[in-house]
Protein backbone atom coordinates (compact mmCIF):
# COMPACT_ATOMS: atom_id res chain seq x y z
CA UNK A 1 0.00 0.00 0.00
CA UNK A 2 1.61 3.35 -0.72
CA UNK A 3 1.92 5.90 1.65
CA UNK A 4 -0.62 9.22 2.18
CA UNK A 5 -0.51 12.52 2.28
CA UNK A 6 -1.58 14.68 5.04
CA UNK A 7 -4.66 15.86 3.59
CA UNK A 8 -6.04 12.36 2.39
CA UNK A 9 -5.89 11.09 6.02
CA UNK A 10 -7.31 13.98 7.15
CA UNK A 11 -9.87 13.48 4.72
CA UNK A 12 -10.71 10.18 5.65
CA UNK A 13 -11.02 10.98 9.46
CA UNK A 14 -13.67 13.84 8.36
CA UNK A 15 -15.16 10.93 6.33
CA UNK A 16 -15.65 8.35 8.63
CA UNK A 17 -16.97 8.27 12.09
CA UNK A 18 -16.09 5.06 13.11
CA UNK A 19 -12.09 6.12 12.28
CA UNK A 20 -13.08 9.19 14.06
CA UNK A 21 -13.36 6.99 17.15
CA UNK A 22 -10.48 5.18 17.05
CA UNK A 23 -8.47 8.14 16.45
CA UNK A 24 -9.91 9.40 19.61
CA UNK A 25 -8.90 6.44 21.46
CA UNK A 26 -5.45 5.32 20.18
CA UNK A 27 -4.34 8.06 17.63
CA UNK A 28 -0.98 6.15 17.37
CA UNK A 29 -2.36 3.39 16.01
CA UNK A 30 -4.31 4.83 13.45
CA UNK A 31 -1.61 7.27 12.20
CA UNK A 32 0.36 3.95 11.63
CA UNK A 33 -2.36 2.21 9.92
CA UNK A 34 -3.43 4.66 7.59
CA UNK A 35 0.59 4.87 6.15
CA UNK A 36 1.01 8.05 6.29
CA UNK A 37 4.05 9.58 4.88
CA UNK A 38 6.67 9.92 8.00
CA UNK A 39 7.30 13.90 7.75
CA UNK A 40 3.17 14.13 8.44
CA UNK A 41 3.02 12.25 10.94
CA UNK A 42 3.83 14.68 13.90
CA UNK A 43 1.37 17.06 12.01
CA UNK A 44 -1.53 14.46 12.25
CA UNK A 45 -0.94 13.88 15.82
CA UNK A 46 -1.40 17.11 17.29
CA UNK A 47 -5.41 17.36 15.72
CA UNK A 48 -7.60 17.58 18.45
CA UNK A 49 -10.05 14.62 17.60
CA UNK A 50 -13.02 17.21 19.65
CA UNK A 51 -11.79 19.91 16.70
CA UNK A 52 -12.03 16.98 14.44
CA UNK A 53 -15.22 15.70 15.40
CA UNK A 54 -16.48 19.24 15.40
CA UNK A 55 -15.57 19.56 11.46
CA UNK A 56 -16.73 16.64 10.34
CA UNK A 57 -19.93 17.81 11.74
CA UNK A 58 -19.93 20.63 9.76
CA UNK A 59 -19.21 18.54 6.11
CA UNK A 60 -22.35 16.48 8.13
CA UNK A 61 -24.51 19.39 8.13
CA UNK A 62 -23.80 20.57 4.86
CA UNK A 63 -24.44 16.92 3.37
CA UNK A 64 -28.26 17.09 5.31
CA UNK A 65 -28.77 20.34 3.82
CA UNK A 66 -28.17 19.28 0.18
CA UNK A 67 -30.12 15.99 0.82
CA UNK A 68 -33.28 17.27 2.55
CA UNK A 69 -33.95 19.18 -1.21
CA UNK A 70 -34.88 15.98 -2.33
CA UNK A 71 -36.89 14.66 0.51
CA UNK A 72 -39.04 17.79 1.65
CA UNK A 73 -42.29 15.25 2.70
CA UNK A 74 -40.08 12.67 4.48
CA UNK A 75 -38.45 15.26 6.22
CA UNK A 76 -42.01 16.62 7.29
CA UNK A 77 -42.62 13.01 8.76
CA UNK A 78 -39.41 12.86 10.24
CA UNK A 79 -39.79 16.03 11.84
CA UNK A 80 -37.05 16.77 14.63
CA UNK A 81 -35.71 13.58 13.87
CA UNK A 82 -34.56 13.99 10.66
CA UNK A 83 -31.16 15.41 11.36
CA UNK A 84 -30.21 12.86 14.06
CA UNK A 85 -31.55 9.89 11.78
CA UNK A 86 -29.45 11.73 9.17
CA UNK A 87 -26.22 12.01 11.09
CA UNK A 88 -26.53 7.93 12.23
CA UNK A 89 -26.96 6.77 8.84
CA UNK A 90 -23.76 9.86 7.30
CA UNK A 91 -21.93 9.40 9.83
CA UNK A 92 -20.08 6.31 8.88
CA UNK A 93 -21.34 6.38 5.13
CA UNK A 94 -19.70 8.68 2.63
CA UNK A 95 -21.67 8.27 -1.08
CA UNK A 96 -19.37 7.53 -3.89
CA UNK A 97 -18.95 9.94 -7.12
CA UNK A 98 -20.84 10.67 -9.25
CA UNK A 99 -23.92 12.44 -8.54
CA UNK A 100 -23.47 12.16 -4.76
CA UNK A 101 -26.02 13.99 -3.78
CA UNK A 102 -28.71 11.96 -5.29
CA UNK A 103 -27.10 8.80 -3.77
CA UNK A 104 -26.26 10.33 -0.78
CA UNK A 105 -30.22 10.84 -0.39
CA UNK A 106 -31.14 7.66 -1.90
CA UNK A 107 -29.03 5.83 0.92
CA UNK A 108 -30.62 7.46 3.39
CA UNK A 109 -33.79 6.54 2.60
CA UNK A 110 -32.69 3.08 2.09
CA UNK A 111 -31.80 3.13 5.59
CA UNK A 112 -34.83 4.73 6.89
CA UNK A 113 -36.69 2.17 5.11
CA UNK A 114 -35.15 -0.42 6.94
CA UNK A 115 -36.00 0.72 10.02
CA UNK A 116 -39.84 1.69 9.05
CA UNK A 117 -40.48 2.03 5.65
CA UNK A 118 -43.71 4.31 6.46
CA UNK A 119 -41.01 7.16 7.27
CA UNK A 120 -40.09 7.59 3.87
CA UNK A 121 -42.31 9.37 1.52
CA UNK A 122 -43.02 7.07 -1.47
CA UNK A 123 -43.16 9.40 -4.49
CA UNK A 124 -39.99 10.64 -2.88
CA UNK A 125 -38.84 7.15 -3.16
CA UNK A 126 -40.03 6.06 -6.60
CA UNK A 127 -38.37 9.78 -7.85
CA UNK A 128 -34.83 9.00 -6.06
CA UNK A 129 -34.95 5.57 -8.28
CA UNK A 130 -35.79 6.53 -11.10
CA UNK A 131 -33.09 9.33 -11.49
CA UNK A 132 -30.60 6.78 -10.53
CA UNK A 133 -31.82 4.06 -13.04
CA UNK A 134 -31.67 4.12 -16.16
CA UNK A 135 -34.75 3.33 -17.02
CA UNK A 136 -36.44 5.17 -20.18
CA UNK A 137 -39.76 4.86 -17.99
CA UNK A 138 -41.60 3.93 -15.13
CA UNK A 139 -45.12 4.08 -13.77
CA UNK A 140 -46.15 4.12 -9.74
CA UNK A 141 -50.33 3.76 -8.26
CA UNK A 142 -50.05 5.29 -4.89
CA UNK A 143 -53.16 5.06 -3.12
CA UNK A 144 -51.80 7.71 -0.89
CA UNK A 145 -49.74 9.74 -2.87
CA UNK A 146 -48.09 12.92 -1.48
CA UNK A 147 -47.43 16.19 -3.56
CA UNK A 148 -46.93 19.39 -1.84
CA UNK A 149 -48.75 17.98 1.27
CA UNK A 150 -52.08 16.56 -0.11
CA UNK A 151 -52.54 13.24 0.19
CA UNK A 152 -54.75 11.43 -2.22
CA UNK A 153 -54.39 8.20 -4.63
CA UNK A 154 -51.97 9.18 -7.31
CA UNK A 155 -50.32 7.93 -10.60
CA UNK A 156 -47.09 8.94 -10.52
CA UNK A 157 -44.90 9.04 -14.26
CA UNK A 158 -41.53 9.20 -15.00
CA UNK A 159 -40.18 9.41 -18.46
CA UNK A 160 -36.60 10.23 -19.85
CA UNK A 161 -35.83 10.99 -23.66
CA UNK A 162 -33.20 10.58 -25.87
CA UNK A 163 -31.03 13.15 -23.97
CA UNK A 164 -31.08 11.32 -21.10
CA UNK A 165 -32.88 14.34 -19.30
CA UNK A 166 -35.99 13.00 -17.53
CA UNK A 167 -39.35 14.28 -16.81
CA UNK A 168 -41.81 13.90 -13.74
CA UNK A 169 -45.95 13.94 -14.35
CA UNK A 170 -48.24 13.15 -11.72
CA UNK A 171 -51.76 12.15 -12.05
CA UNK A 172 -54.01 12.75 -8.84
CA UNK A 173 -57.28 10.64 -8.86
CA UNK A 174 -60.41 10.93 -6.86
CA UNK A 175 -61.70 7.72 -6.34
CA UNK B 1 -13.48 51.64 -2.12
CA UNK B 2 -16.19 49.56 -3.80
CA UNK B 3 -19.11 48.26 -1.35
CA UNK B 4 -21.15 45.22 -2.35
CA UNK B 5 -22.30 41.38 -1.69
CA UNK B 6 -22.25 38.03 -2.81
CA UNK B 7 -24.92 37.91 -5.50
CA UNK B 8 -27.40 35.09 -4.63
CA UNK B 9 -30.54 34.26 -6.37
CA UNK B 10 -32.82 35.10 -3.41
CA UNK B 11 -31.72 38.50 -3.72
CA UNK B 12 -32.39 39.35 -7.05
CA UNK B 13 -35.39 41.23 -7.34
CA UNK B 14 -33.64 43.70 -4.51
CA UNK B 15 -30.14 43.52 -6.91
CA UNK B 16 -32.39 43.95 -9.87
CA UNK B 17 -33.65 47.14 -8.58
CA UNK B 18 -29.86 48.24 -8.98
CA UNK B 19 -29.71 49.80 -5.04
CA UNK B 20 -27.66 53.06 -4.94
CA UNK B 21 -25.28 52.34 -2.53
CA UNK B 22 -24.14 48.32 -4.02
CA UNK B 23 -20.96 49.38 -6.32
CA UNK B 24 -20.28 45.22 -6.92
CA UNK B 25 -21.58 41.63 -6.48
CA UNK B 26 -19.03 39.01 -6.22
CA UNK B 27 -20.41 36.06 -8.20
CA UNK B 28 -20.27 32.64 -7.10
CA UNK B 29 -18.91 30.26 -9.92
CA UNK B 30 -20.13 26.97 -9.11
CA UNK B 31 -23.82 28.98 -8.99
CA UNK B 32 -23.15 29.90 -12.70
CA UNK B 33 -21.56 26.55 -14.13
CA UNK B 34 -24.97 25.49 -15.50
CA UNK B 35 -26.50 29.17 -16.83
CA UNK B 36 -26.12 31.16 -20.10
CA UNK B 37 -24.24 33.93 -20.43
CA UNK B 38 -26.98 36.42 -20.67
CA UNK B 39 -27.69 37.05 -17.03
CA UNK B 40 -23.99 37.59 -16.28
CA UNK B 41 -23.82 40.23 -19.02
CA UNK B 42 -26.85 41.88 -17.35
CA UNK B 43 -25.20 42.06 -13.96
CA UNK B 44 -21.61 43.58 -15.56
CA UNK B 45 -23.47 45.98 -17.52
CA UNK B 46 -24.67 47.34 -13.84
CA UNK B 47 -21.83 46.22 -11.40
CA UNK B 48 -18.35 45.77 -11.12
CA UNK B 49 -18.06 41.96 -10.74
CA UNK B 50 -16.08 39.68 -9.05
CA UNK B 51 -16.19 35.56 -9.24
CA UNK B 52 -15.77 33.69 -6.35
CA UNK B 53 -14.58 29.93 -6.39
CA UNK B 54 -15.86 27.30 -3.81
CA UNK B 55 -14.59 24.22 -4.95
CA UNK B 56 -11.08 24.47 -7.12
CA UNK B 57 -9.55 22.67 -3.74
CA UNK B 58 -6.27 25.13 -4.19
CA UNK B 59 -4.84 22.82 -1.29
CA UNK B 60 -5.40 19.24 -2.26
CA UNK B 61 -1.78 17.92 -3.45
CA UNK B 62 -1.66 16.78 -7.09
CA UNK B 63 -3.73 17.93 -10.08
CA UNK B 64 -6.27 20.77 -10.56
CA UNK B 65 -9.52 19.12 -11.10
CA UNK B 66 -9.02 19.95 -14.73
CA UNK B 67 -12.89 20.09 -15.82
CA UNK B 68 -14.13 22.01 -12.65
CA UNK B 69 -11.21 24.60 -13.67
CA UNK B 70 -12.57 24.18 -17.19
CA UNK B 71 -16.20 25.75 -15.71
CA UNK B 72 -15.15 28.31 -13.69
CA UNK B 73 -12.71 29.91 -16.68
CA UNK B 74 -15.98 29.32 -18.20
CA UNK B 75 -17.89 32.29 -15.74
CA UNK B 76 -14.34 34.34 -15.60
CA UNK B 77 -15.35 34.85 -19.49
CA UNK B 78 -18.28 35.85 -19.49
CA UNK B 79 -18.53 37.84 -16.31
CA UNK B 80 -15.12 39.26 -17.37
CA UNK B 81 -14.29 40.33 -13.39
CA UNK B 82 -11.89 42.67 -12.03
CA UNK B 83 -10.43 39.73 -10.21
CA UNK B 84 -11.28 35.91 -8.97
CA UNK B 85 -10.68 34.38 -6.12
CA UNK B 86 -10.89 30.93 -4.05
CA UNK B 87 -10.71 29.43 -0.84
CA UNK B 88 -6.53 28.38 1.42
CA UNK B 89 -8.37 25.36 1.63
CA UNK B 90 -9.17 21.23 0.40
CA UNK B 91 -12.79 20.40 -0.53
CA UNK B 92 -11.49 17.24 -1.71
CA UNK B 93 -8.79 14.71 -1.18
CA UNK B 94 -7.33 11.91 -4.22
CA UNK B 95 -9.90 9.78 -2.57
CA UNK B 96 -13.26 11.84 -2.65
CA UNK B 97 -15.12 15.02 -2.57
CA UNK B 98 -15.93 16.46 0.75
CA UNK B 99 -18.43 18.90 -0.52
CA UNK B 100 -16.90 22.08 2.32
CA UNK B 101 -13.63 24.01 2.62
CA UNK B 102 -11.43 22.55 5.26
CA UNK B 103 -8.02 23.62 6.57
CA UNK B 104 -4.18 22.70 5.42
CA UNK B 105 -1.43 23.18 7.46
CA UNK B 106 0.98 25.97 7.20
CA UNK B 107 3.83 24.34 5.98
CA UNK B 108 6.15 24.95 3.32
CA UNK B 109 5.40 21.86 1.08
CA UNK B 110 1.39 23.04 1.22
CA UNK B 111 2.50 26.81 0.17
CA UNK B 112 3.94 25.06 -2.81
CA UNK B 113 0.84 23.16 -3.85
CA UNK B 114 -1.26 26.07 -3.33
CA UNK B 115 0.87 28.60 -4.75
CA UNK B 116 1.29 26.78 -7.71
CA UNK B 117 -2.39 26.02 -8.17
CA UNK B 118 -3.43 29.62 -7.67
CA UNK B 119 -0.74 30.67 -10.50
CA UNK B 120 -2.41 28.09 -12.91
CA UNK B 121 -6.24 29.06 -12.40
CA UNK B 122 -4.78 32.81 -12.63
CA UNK B 123 -3.29 31.95 -15.85
CA UNK B 124 -5.83 30.05 -17.37
CA UNK B 125 -8.09 32.89 -16.52
CA UNK B 126 -6.30 35.79 -17.64
CA UNK B 127 -7.40 37.70 -14.10
CA UNK B 128 -5.80 38.33 -11.22
CA UNK B 129 -6.02 36.08 -8.13
CA UNK B 130 -7.12 36.77 -4.59
CA UNK B 131 -6.75 33.90 -1.88
CA UNK B 132 -9.47 33.87 0.99
CA UNK B 133 -8.69 32.44 4.81
CA UNK B 134 -11.44 29.90 5.90
CA UNK B 135 -13.26 29.28 9.39
CA UNK B 136 -10.93 26.63 11.14
CA UNK B 137 -12.23 24.83 13.79
CA UNK B 138 -9.19 22.62 13.70
CA UNK B 139 -6.08 24.21 14.42
CA UNK B 140 -3.34 23.25 12.01
CA UNK B 141 0.22 23.03 12.87
CA UNK B 142 3.29 23.95 10.54
CA UNK B 143 6.49 24.51 9.98
CA UNK B 144 5.76 28.65 9.22
CA UNK B 145 2.64 30.72 11.50
CA UNK B 146 -0.37 31.35 9.93
CA UNK B 147 1.16 34.61 9.15
CA UNK B 148 3.83 34.12 7.52
CA UNK B 149 2.38 30.87 5.43
CA UNK B 150 -0.31 33.87 4.12
CA UNK B 151 2.56 36.44 3.49
CA UNK B 152 4.98 34.30 1.63
CA UNK B 153 1.72 32.41 -0.33
CA UNK B 154 0.36 35.72 -1.55
CA UNK B 155 4.62 36.81 -2.64
CA UNK B 156 4.87 33.17 -4.42
CA UNK B 157 1.87 33.14 -6.01
CA UNK B 158 1.77 36.72 -7.08
CA UNK B 159 -1.80 36.62 -5.32
CA UNK B 160 -3.72 39.17 -3.55
CA UNK B 161 -5.42 38.31 -0.20
CA UNK B 162 -9.17 38.51 0.53
CA UNK B 163 -9.30 38.65 4.15
CA UNK B 164 -13.08 37.57 5.19
CA UNK B 165 -13.31 39.53 8.82
CA UNK B 166 -15.50 36.91 10.17
CA UNK B 167 -13.94 34.20 10.02
CA UNK B 168 -10.53 36.06 11.55
CA UNK B 169 -12.36 37.53 14.24
CA UNK B 170 -14.15 33.39 14.54
CA UNK B 171 -10.47 31.85 14.71
CA UNK B 172 -9.06 34.12 16.97
CA UNK B 173 -11.83 33.71 19.24
CA UNK B 174 -12.07 30.00 19.08
CA UNK B 175 -8.55 29.58 19.08
CA UNK B 176 -7.79 32.28 21.64
CA UNK B 177 -5.12 35.12 19.87
CA UNK B 178 -5.48 38.56 18.91
CA UNK B 179 -6.89 39.56 15.91
CA UNK B 180 -5.44 42.47 15.70
CA UNK B 181 -1.75 41.55 16.42
CA UNK B 182 -2.47 38.70 13.58
CA UNK B 183 -4.17 41.62 11.02
CA UNK B 184 -0.66 43.75 11.57
CA UNK B 185 1.47 40.86 11.23
CA UNK B 186 -0.05 40.76 7.38
CA UNK B 187 1.34 42.57 4.64
CA UNK B 188 -0.76 45.33 3.96
CA UNK B 189 -0.39 45.63 0.38
CA UNK B 190 -1.34 42.19 -0.63
CA UNK B 191 -5.18 42.86 1.60
CA UNK B 192 -7.54 43.63 -1.63
CA UNK B 193 -10.69 42.81 -0.54
CA UNK B 194 -12.89 41.95 2.08
CA UNK B 195 -15.33 39.51 3.15
CA UNK B 196 -18.39 40.65 6.08
CA UNK B 197 -21.00 39.28 7.49
CA UNK B 198 -22.39 38.20 11.42
CA UNK B 199 -20.96 35.07 12.86
CA UNK B 200 -23.08 32.66 15.00
CA UNK B 201 -22.86 31.03 18.39
CA UNK B 202 -22.47 27.15 18.85
CA UNK B 203 -21.99 26.68 22.36
CA UNK B 204 -18.73 27.75 23.30
CA UNK B 205 -17.74 27.91 19.89
CA UNK B 206 -17.83 30.95 17.15
CA UNK B 207 -19.66 29.81 13.99
CA UNK B 208 -20.10 30.97 10.24
CA UNK B 209 -23.71 30.42 9.26
CA UNK B 210 -23.34 33.46 7.10
CA UNK B 211 -26.98 34.33 8.38
CA UNK B 212 -26.66 37.14 10.96
CA UNK B 213 -26.37 40.69 11.26
CA UNK B 214 -22.94 41.89 11.78
CA UNK B 215 -21.52 42.68 15.07
CA UNK B 216 -19.97 46.20 16.54
CA UNK B 217 -16.82 44.29 17.38
CA UNK B 218 -16.74 42.87 13.63
CA UNK B 219 -17.09 46.66 12.48
CA UNK B 220 -14.73 47.31 14.57
CA UNK B 221 -12.11 44.58 13.49
CA UNK B 222 -12.76 45.53 9.50
CA UNK B 223 -12.17 49.44 10.20
CA UNK B 224 -8.86 48.48 11.61
CA UNK B 225 -8.31 46.41 9.18
CA UNK B 226 -9.36 49.72 6.54
CA UNK B 227 -6.96 51.52 8.10
CA UNK B 228 -3.74 48.74 8.00
CA UNK B 229 -4.33 48.15 4.27
CA UNK B 230 -5.68 49.85 0.56
CA UNK B 231 -8.84 47.81 0.60
CA UNK B 232 -10.33 48.20 -2.65
CA UNK B 233 -13.37 46.25 -1.74
CA UNK B 234 -15.84 45.05 0.77
CA UNK B 235 -18.49 42.50 0.20
CA UNK B 236 -21.51 41.20 2.67
CA UNK B 237 -21.74 37.36 2.64
CA UNK B 238 -25.40 36.35 3.40
CA UNK B 239 -26.20 32.90 2.30
CA UNK B 240 -29.06 31.55 4.73
CA UNK B 241 -32.43 32.94 6.00
CA UNK B 242 -31.75 36.24 3.92
CA UNK B 243 -33.37 39.58 5.52
CA UNK B 244 -36.00 41.81 3.96
CA UNK B 245 -34.80 44.85 2.40
CA UNK B 246 -34.68 46.98 4.95
CA UNK B 247 -32.33 44.91 6.97
CA UNK B 248 -30.05 44.40 3.96
CA UNK B 249 -29.86 47.96 3.42
CA UNK B 250 -28.49 48.60 7.23
CA UNK B 251 -26.17 45.56 6.56
CA UNK B 252 -24.89 47.59 3.62
CA UNK B 253 -24.90 50.84 5.65
CA UNK B 254 -22.44 49.02 8.01
CA UNK B 255 -20.46 48.52 5.18
CA UNK B 256 -19.88 51.93 5.12
CA UNK B 257 -19.61 52.78 8.16
CA UNK B 258 -16.37 50.75 7.69
CA UNK B 259 -14.93 52.64 4.36
CA UNK B 260 -15.41 55.25 6.81
CA UNK B 261 -15.89 58.34 4.21
CA UNK B 262 -20.28 58.08 5.38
Amino acid sequence: MAEIDFITALGRLLRDGNLRDAYAAQPDTVAARLDLRPEDRPAFRQLVPEDVEFQARILLRKRFDLVRRFLPDTERRLGEKAWPLFLDYARVNWPAEPRVVLRDAFQFCQRLREQQPSLVCQSEWNRLRFALSEKSFAIHWQLRGEAGGTVRPRVQIFYRGRSRRWREFGIMVRL
Amino acid sequence: MNIGLGYRRELDAWIDSQPADVDCLELTAEHFFAVEGEPLARLAQKFQLYVHGLGLSLGTPGPLDLPRLDQFARVVRLANPQWISDHIAFTRTSEADLGHLNPVPPTRAMLRVIADHAREVSERCQKPMLLENITSHLQLTGDLSETDFLNQLCERAGCGLLLDVTNLFINSRNHGYDARQWLHAIEPGRITQLHIVGYSRAGERYTDSHSQPIQEELIELAQAVVRHAPVQAITLEWDEDFPATPELELEIAKLKRIRGRD
